[in-house]
């Protein structure tokens, strides 16, 4: 019979991607290309009964066998499904009879590959095929919803992160207001010391003058908390920040570079804003792309060094990061590594010199600096970077201006000064010692339990907000071992109610010194009852 | 180079820079000038020209879609660069399906030897001539080329890039 069309192989492939031809036995005689653009065992000579069975065979175990199925379905619009034996793998279509045999017209179905990842592309699917845009449209709502998913999770934490910062900010307020508070006591009472004669006129001018140095740094706190600096400049770890933006820098290099990261310091930490240092990076990298025309390799290192940079003493005992940058072709002459230790040379914004400089100004910025030097075969530029310890304000030291205190007669009061402000532990125990008390100083609450273990003492004057142990806390404990004696705290706002016992007594920071006094009097006055 | 990262940090990256595909996706379908914007910040932010920043980026773009959840379509449309080409285009038509306001390119693959492969851009818009070399660069990374991308060819709104393969 003439066949009524006339089908080449290549549409045949074009309409069925995965069709088979095989011969009366069910030995295949030629695929379509799903199967030639991959390696199966669908070849030429293979049994089809070995690879595939039927779909009926799932779930019905008297299905009849292929070799009777197949013929039965020839020339009938019935639908074949096969399943691939060692693949997951479906596929589905109709059969022709042909001169030698079957034509299985088939075309793959889609199981959930896109997640299986079975390795199908687009092409594997005919032209018509409604799978292409059906899977395509099931990946991009996946991945919209994981993305989706993953901004909610993002989002989540910015506000957490944001909660975070308000805790700090609102603590790192809260400090401000107590230090700047216990500045204004230290001022007052040596104005108060100044204006009366007789007491240390230099030792009250330098608490003066100290109290309003750290007054205006507090002020540049402030404004960096107001203004849109970095409000944390928390140290950062340079390998870390380093390694995870590699992928970052090295997107700025074409393929024919290299980009190796070492890093040797150890988690060290410097306090330089993150994006900075990215950015000063990347300028040295862009650079060095631009001297290398034909490619080559970068290397960045880093590591910890006692030696700073010139013009740094040797003897400054602060350990140093330093991270080189080192690439294989000579980058820059002579003239431009003089042209860039020149101050006074201009340098062009958009010639080396311009980004280099920059980025020496910014390293100097942060106590560093940058050295830049031609090697024989190549450029190395070296940054140092003070390394920074961890945040948090060094112990108070104790200075014993207020030298041994007199022979107590048992008539004068004798006064523990808790305060861990330096200047206004001086100030107090100045004005105390003249009002006639013997006024004994200690900086935190472990020297005053100390003081305690030596001496007797009536009353305990403590300010409330210390590091280590609160002023409060110092009082319950003294007060539990010494139950005669007097507390009074100082605060710059009122501590907790309930942390208080209502014997105690309050004072508010800036102290009134004629309220000190009083009270001072009163609490000795009720002790002698 | 790139390789030698894992896709944990990638992902970092990512975090850090703030952007997904998905980002760069529905924005790219829903306000051009957002993304040139977006692409203008990063070059000052970087120090680079825009053009070299459309570079770079359509270079990490593929990255980004490979390793993000967008990987499974890029796998769809092809594990080798002649199969990704011929099919980018249905996976685009397809993409469009969803994102109805979508433009999208057209890719051709005109010309194909064993080192030189020569490949028909068509676009309604302009300007993003380096953007898809950065692309076709992501995509030779991803796909185990290596070689350059270089413009053969402009007439009205196609763009033909060569594509030279080092290959043996
Ligand atoms: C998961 C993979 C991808 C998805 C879901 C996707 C989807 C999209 C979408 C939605 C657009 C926006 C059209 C508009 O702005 O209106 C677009 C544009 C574009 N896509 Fe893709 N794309 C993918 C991969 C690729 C790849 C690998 C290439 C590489 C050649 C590419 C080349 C482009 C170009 C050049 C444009 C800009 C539009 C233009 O030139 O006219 N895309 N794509």
């Amino acid at each position: 019979m003439q066949p009524a069309v006339t089908i080449r192989e290549s549409q045949l492939g074009a309409l069925f991607r995965a069709y088979i031809k095989v011969d009366a036995e069910l030995v295949v005689i030629a695929v379509g290309p799903f199967f030639l653009s991959r390696e199966t065992e669908v070849v030429p000579g293979a049994q089809l009964t070995e690879l595939f069975s039927l779909r009926y065979d799932r779930e019905d175990g008297q299905a009849p066998p292929m070799e009777a199925a197949i013929p039965a379905m020839a020339d009938t619009p019935e639908r074949l499904e096969l399943f691939c034996k060692s693949k997951n793998i479906r596929l589905a279509g109709i059969v022709f009879s042909a001169d030698d045999g079957f034509l299985l017209a088939l075309n793959i179905v889609p199981e959930d590959f896109i997640i299986e990842g079975q390795g199908l592309h687009i092409s594997d699917f005919s032209q018509i095929d409604a799978s292409v845009p059906a899977l395509t449209l099931i990946g991009m709502q996946r991945a919209l919803l994981a993305e989706a998913r993953q901004a909610a999770i993002d989002l989540a934490n910015a506000q957490s992160e944001a909660l975070e910062l308000l805790d700090r900010t609102q603590r790192l307020g809260s400090y401000i207001v107590h230090d700047l508070t216990n500045y204004l006591s230290i001022i007052r009472l040596n104005v108060a010391n100044l204006a009366r004669s007789g007491g240390s006129a230099d030792a009250s001018r330098s608490a003066i003058e100290a109290a309003t140095r750290h007054v205006s740094d507090l002020v540049l706190s402030l404004e960096r908390l107001t203004g849109h600096r970095n409000v944390e400049a928390t140290p950062i770890p340079v390998d870390e920040t380093i390694r995870s933006n590699l992928a970052f820098l090295a997107a700025a290099l074409p393929a024919d570079f290299t980009l190796d990261f070492i890093g040797g310091t150890a988690g060290a930490a410097v306090r330089v804003g993150r994006t900075e240092l990215v950015h000063m990076l990347t300028n040295v990298i862009v650079h060095a792309r631009g001297a290398m025309p034909d490619g080559g390799s970068i290397t960045i290192s880093t590591y910890r060094s006692n030696e700073g940079p010139e013009g740094h003493s040797k003897t400054s005992q602060g350990e140093w990061t330093v991270i080189k940058v080192i690439h294989d072709r000579r980058g820059i002459d002579d003239e431009a590594v003089r042209l860039m230790l020149d101050p006074q040379a201009l340098a062009r914004p958009d010639g080396a010199e311009f980004a280099l400089r920059s980025m020496r100004t910014w390293a100097r910025s942060t106590g560093g600096d940058v050295k830049i030097s031609s090697l024989p075969a190549g450029t190395e530029i070296c940054i140092h970077l003070p390394i920074s310890d961890e945040v948090g304000g060094a112990e108070p030291v104790l200075v014993t201006t207020a030298g041994l205190a007199k022979p107590q007669t048992a008539r004068t009061a004798r006064v523990l000064v808790v305060e861990d402000e330096i200047h206004a532990l001086d100030a107090m125990i100045e004005i105390l010692r003249r009002e006639g008390y013997a006024a004994t100083p200690a900086a935190n609450a472990a020297q005053a339990i100390e003081a305690l273990a030596d001496d007797d003492f009536d009353i305990l004057l403590t300010d409330v907000v210390m590091p280590e142990r609160s002023g409060v806390e110092l009082a319950h404990e003294v007060e539990a071992r010494h139950p005669r004696i007097g507390i009074i705290l100082m605060s710059g706002y009122l501590p907790d109610e309930s942390l208080l016992r209502p014997h105690w007594r309050m004072l508010r920071k800036p102290l009134d010194i004629s309220l000190l006094s009083q009270t001072l009097a009163a609490t000795h006055a009720k002790l002698a009852v | 180079m790139l390789d030698r990262l894992g896709p944990a940090a990638w992902a970092k990256v990512e975090r850090e820079t703030n952007t997904g595909p998905a980002d760069l996706i529905s924005l790219c379908v829903y306000d051009d000038s957002k993304t040139i914007a977006l692409i203008s910040a990063s070059a000052t932010h970087l120090g680079l020209p825009v053009e070299e920043a459309l570079r770079v980026f359509g270079r990490y773009w593929v990255r980004f879609a490979e390793l993000s959840s967008f990987g499974p379509i890029m796998d769809f449309t092809g594990q080798d660069l002649v199969t990704f080409i011929n099919n980018l285009d249905r996976m685009h038509r397809s993409v469009v399906l969803a994102m109805p306001d979508a433009r999208v390119p057209s890719f051709t693959l005109m010309e194909e030897t064993r080192k030189r492969l020569l490949v028909r851009y068509r676009s309604d818009r302009t300007g993003l001539e380096t953007f898809v070399i950065g692309l076709l660069e992501g995509l030779m990374d991803r796909l185990n080329e290596t070689g350059s991308v270089e413009v053969a060819g402009r007439a009205g709104n196609t763009i033909d890039f060569a594509i030279h393969l080092d290959r043996d």
